[in-house]
């Protein structure tokens, strides 16, 4: 962060920096960012929640994508869905409680050729059922998979705790 | 950021001529088209514009055709050229009116309008005006601004429910009504998104409103789940104000609609802001600014309370056997003036005064008067502890018009431990205006408050180290020379080379905060400030009510307390080492329970803490009253009571002329406190954290107003201030009980997160009815900064309920 100049137009920038490198936008990183552009913490919050890139919990160690673009949509990626919300207790946009999973819908993964398309983390389960996903999301969280944010250090779980 | 109109004014004014529907007209270059059309008389409707604020074109109400040009334009965001010569600009045609009554339609598609389109609507309203002994029940009372609201204006003005209602289906919103803040409520069912509120705050206030999200989700709000509270709000309450509907109201007075107003001048700081009153039955419900941004929390919500309030004393009050009776202004006037003769008699027992600091001509002629007659005694005011030092260069501070002028005037402005939060706001909108006109702001802060992102030089000291850093500024300035070593202030050296080069750099205002005035190292902020005088402006800033006005009665004139003598230390008053017979506090109540004295006047407009156990109370005015019926309740002004005990004095006491004592140099009694404060050691048995105490900016006649008024409570100003990282580190949360440690000694608070202060400290305001000690009063705490061990006592009520997720 401390490349970028006080300049306005690196918002945009500055956030994208801390979401792939610590996999959500804290309150301190907020507030970190508003110190360096001279802005407030609320505008730097006010831009972040307009895109659906950023995320402002601690998130989960897996990703469930579902597709419900246009070919997916056709073939039941609602129905899916709805099979995970089951599953996982939890709505599109949410976290479960143990931090194992996070859900959310997506409008097109861009291989419609397979649909309906669920993705589990850099997974692509085509012509998914879903049987075929509880087993999926059960092998994700019995896996010992790395935790998502590329670049963090410490367990997701244990930052989550506040 | 630019305001349209101040910065046409000032480029050169070259005329330019278009037309309004046909009819010729000359207008500024650069104006707005609306601008244009207002000062022309003609009428085009708005709603997000607000006058003073940045345009935001965001409602398209004020929506107009431009002949030979394609479209429709929003008036408040085209300026007129000097190629528009000649223009055409309809604002009257059916295609414009049409799509402006869309565009209504539409914003009204998302806003619950039952008050603007039911049928029923003049019936249900004289309906309700029965007889109830409830509040009014009856009707849609959703919103409280019905009758009030610029959306129903223009949903008459464009005969919407004439013409068919709305048309498109209306979404209910659903949001839960946030009530959960101080002094207003926000029902963002009812906002409309014109962003007033956000530019308002922007542009003149804290900064801390904005919009969030997007899409139909789109909200105002102050940002990562945040209260405003948390997010720093100075609850200048101007968003409420600049409100078009009934989204942000005012939460006390919100559903009575005042029947009459008044004006009168804010009288709890020294800026004078003049406010204009609200009242219904002679009870004030609403106080609120003549000029937009001109008010503070203070006067914007306290103002109601302090004057009418249910807290106000009306009838005198004499405490027998434990109990208070109501007795006559003759009575009380008769046991005040036995009691002072009889006390301040030789071998009476001593008599004391206590004052606040804007009655002192009057404390001083009741001496007089008691001299005349040849009683004894000494006289003192809880203001000392406050400014102490500064008092030497009160002339030299600028005052309510002046001090406004001063920030008018600059080129640069300082700001020294000096955040308008509650307190002085109106100086903020100065600074903002002078900012927007290229002026440079330096900002000297400990805590990392709203300021320091809007200064072009942020200089951060350690807790405490704000008096060093000015310092070291101020010297720099005096001899052109270095100042990269701050000293003891933590201050980062190029930072403070910076700031004082900026400094220099143009004519100077510093606003000054009282807090330094409070440290153990005062004298050289004292010294700084008197170096800085001879610079530029200096602005007295966040000292309690009327303060300067009092320091320049000190130091000159009336009140200046001259002769020496063995002088009433208030210190001595609050530690206990001095015992009057019998004390006499005239609105200035630096205790939390009874000093130790043989019997105790009270004179003040607000209920007194219930342990004080004041024998006798007298009931006062505050400023305001004259404006209400409050004084035809039986209070008296501080002046008549006054007039009356010394009426009453004359009547009791003999002549027996002994010498009058009065209160020594001020100056040098808070010398003598401040080498105790500096004997007791910074360091000494304490542990890592440092306590910083500062004067409450809600100070008002010797007590807090959050003791007396609605919501200030709620400020969490009465706690014990910790950045919530440090606090996650120590393992609490807010609302732990916890004890500050030192030799021994304990203060005892609740915590309160706060992301403006240090890490390693913790800020405490000093109030009387808190366990907070005065700095400089002998003991373990005398020294301020200090260093306290913290020590959880018991963990808050709601303990783990506020986890999220």
């Amino acid at each position: 962060m401390e490349t970028v100049t006080n300049n306005r137009e690196q918002l945009i920038p500055l956030l994208q920096q801390v979401q792939r490198r610590e996999g959500y936008v804290s309150h301190e990183a907020a507030t970190r960012i508003a110190d360096q552009l001279k802005i407030a913490e609320s505008e730097v919050f006010g831009v972040a929640s307009f895109y659906a890139q950023f995320k402002f919990y601690p998130p989960g160690k897996n990703a469930v994508r579902v597709c419900l673009g246009t070919a997916c949509h056709v073939r039941g990626g609602q129905v899916l869905l709805s099979a995970l919300e089951r599953d996982l207790g939890i709505g599109p946009g949410q976290t479960t409680k143990d931090r194992q999973f996070d859900l959310d819908r997506v409008a097109c993964l861009g291989c419609c050729a397979l649909a309906p398309v669920v993705t589990v983390n850099d997974e692509i389960l085509g012509q998914v059922n879903p049987n075929k996903l509880s087993a999926a999301i059960r092998r994700a969280g019995k896996s010992k998979a790395p935790a998502r944010g590329d670049e963090r250090e410490s367990d997701p779980a244990e930052d989550g705790k506040e | 950021m630019t305001l349209s109109a101040q910065s046409v004014s000032e480029s050169a004014a070259v005329m330019v001529g278009i037309r309004f529907n046909g009819n010729p007209v000359k207008v500024r270059q650069g104006v707005t088209i609306l601008e244009a059309a207002r000062q022309n008389g003609v009428r085009i409707p708005a709603l997000c514009f607000l006058q003073g604020t940045e345009a935001f074109g965001g409602c398209r109400i004020c929506l107009v055709e431009i002949e030979g040009r394609p479209g429709f334009h929003a008036s408040c965001v085209l300026r007129v050229e000097a190629r528009d010569e000649g223009m055409n600009v309809l604002t009257d045609t059916d295609a414009v009116k049409a799509i402006r009554k869309e565009m209504l339609k539409l914003l009204l598609s998302e806003h619950p309008s039952g008050c603007l389109l039911c049928n029923e609507g003049p019936q249900c309203r004289e309906s309700m005006l029965t007889i109830s002994k409830s509040g009014h029940t009856t009707g849609c009372r959703f919103c409280s601004n019905d009758g009030d609201c610029e959306l129903q204006r223009l949903v008459e003005e464009f005969n919407i429910k004439q013409e068919g209602g709305i048309g498109f289906s209306v979404r209910y919103r659903g949001i839960a009504v946030e009530r959960e803040e101080p002094f207003y409520d926000r029902d963002y069912n009812l906002c409309v998104l014109c962003g007033r509120c956000v530019r308002v705050c922007r542009e003149i206030g804290a900064d801390v409103l904005s919009f969030v999200k997007r899409g139909p989700n789109t909200l105002i709000g102050a940002g990562m789940e945040s209260t405003h509270l948390e997010a720093g709000c100075w609850f200048c309450g101007t968003c409420v104000l600049a409100c078009p509907t009934g989204a942000l109201a005012d939460r006390q007075g919100k559903w009575d609609r005042a029947t009459e107003s008044r004006l009168t001048t804010c009288q709890l700081c020294d800026l004078g802001c003049e406010m204009q009153l609200d009242l219904r039955d002679g009870e004030v419900v609403r106080a609120t600014p003549k000029v937009t941004g001109r008010v503070c929390a203070k006067g914007r919500f306290g103002l109601p309370g302090l004057i009418s309030g249910p807290s106000r004393l009306y009838s005198p009050l004499a405490r027998r056997k434990g109990v208070y009776a109501v007795i006559s202004w003759e009575e009380a006037f008769k046991i005040a003036a036995e009691r002072i003769s009889a006390a301040a008699s030789p071998g009476g027992g001593g008599f004391s005064l206590l004052a606040a600091p804007e009655l002192m001509a009057e404390a001083k002629r009741l001496l007089s008067a008691l001299n005349a007659t040849g009683g004894q005694a000494t006289l003192d005011t809880s203001a000392r502890l406050a400014v102490g030092g500064a008092a030497a260069l009160a002339s030299e501070f600028k005052r309510g018009a002046e001090a406004v002028s001063a920030i008018d005037r600059a080129q640069v402005v300082l700001m020294v431990a000096a955040e308008p939060r509650y307190s002085h706001t109106p100086l903020w909108v100065g600074v903002r205006r002078a900012q927007r006109r290229g002026a440079k702001l330096v900002v000297i802060d400990a805590k990392r408050t709203r300021l320091a992102r809007l200064a072009d030089e942020y200089v951060e000291t350690r807790a405490g180290g704000e008096a060093e850093a000015l310092y070291a500024i101020a010297s720099a300035l005096d001899n052109q020379g270095d100042c990269s070593d701050g000293g003891q202030s933590g201050a980062v050296g190029d930072a403070l080379q910076r700031a004082a080069a900026l400094l220099s750099s143009g004519r100077l205002a510093a606003i000054v905060g009282a807090t330094p005035l409070q440290y153990s190292n005062t004298a050289i902020y004292v010294e700084a400030l008197r170096n800085l005088g001879k610079k530029g402006d200096l602005v007295g800033y966040l000292f309690p009510a009327t303060d300067t006005a009092a320091l320049k009665a000190y130091s000159t004139g009336a009140g200046a307390p001259a002769e020496s003598g063995p002088a009433l230390k208030i210190t001595d008053l609050i530690c206990g080492r001095a015992k009057p017979a019998v004390l006499y506090l005239a609105a200035d109540v630096p205790f939390a329970k009874r000093p130790e004295c043989g019997f105790l006047i009270a004179q003040d407009s607000m209920q007194l803490p219930e342990q004080l156990e004041a024998d006798l109370v007298l009931p006062a005015t505050p400023f305001g009253d004259q404006a209400t019926n409050g004084s035809e309740q039986g209070a008296k002004s501080d002046r008549a009571v006054f007039a009356g005990v010394i009426e009453a004095l004359g009547k009791a006491s003999q002549a027996d002329k002994s010498e009058l004592i009065e209160s020594s140099e001020l100056a040098e009694t808070s010398e003598q406190a401040r080498a105790i404060a500096r004997a007791a050691g910074q360091t000494e048995g304490g542990g890592a954290m440092m306590l910083v105490r500062e004067i409450s900016p809600l100070s008002f006649r010797g007590f807090s107003l959050d003791r007396v008024l609605v919501g200030f409570g709620n400020l969490g100003l009465s706690g014990l201030r910790i950045h919530p990282e440090q606090a996650a580190r120590l393992g609490l949360q807010t609302g732990d009980e916890i004890s500050l440690l030192r030799d021994g000694a304990e203060i005892r608070g609740r915590v309160v997160l706060d992301r403006t202060i240090p890490r390693d400290a913790v800020y405490a305001v000093v109030d009387p009815a808190s366990a907070i000690p005065f700095p400089f009063v002998p003991g373990p705490f005398a020294a301020n900064p200090c260093a306290v061990e913290i020590k959880r006592v018991r963990p808050s009520v709601n303990d783990g309920q506020d986890a999220r997720r």
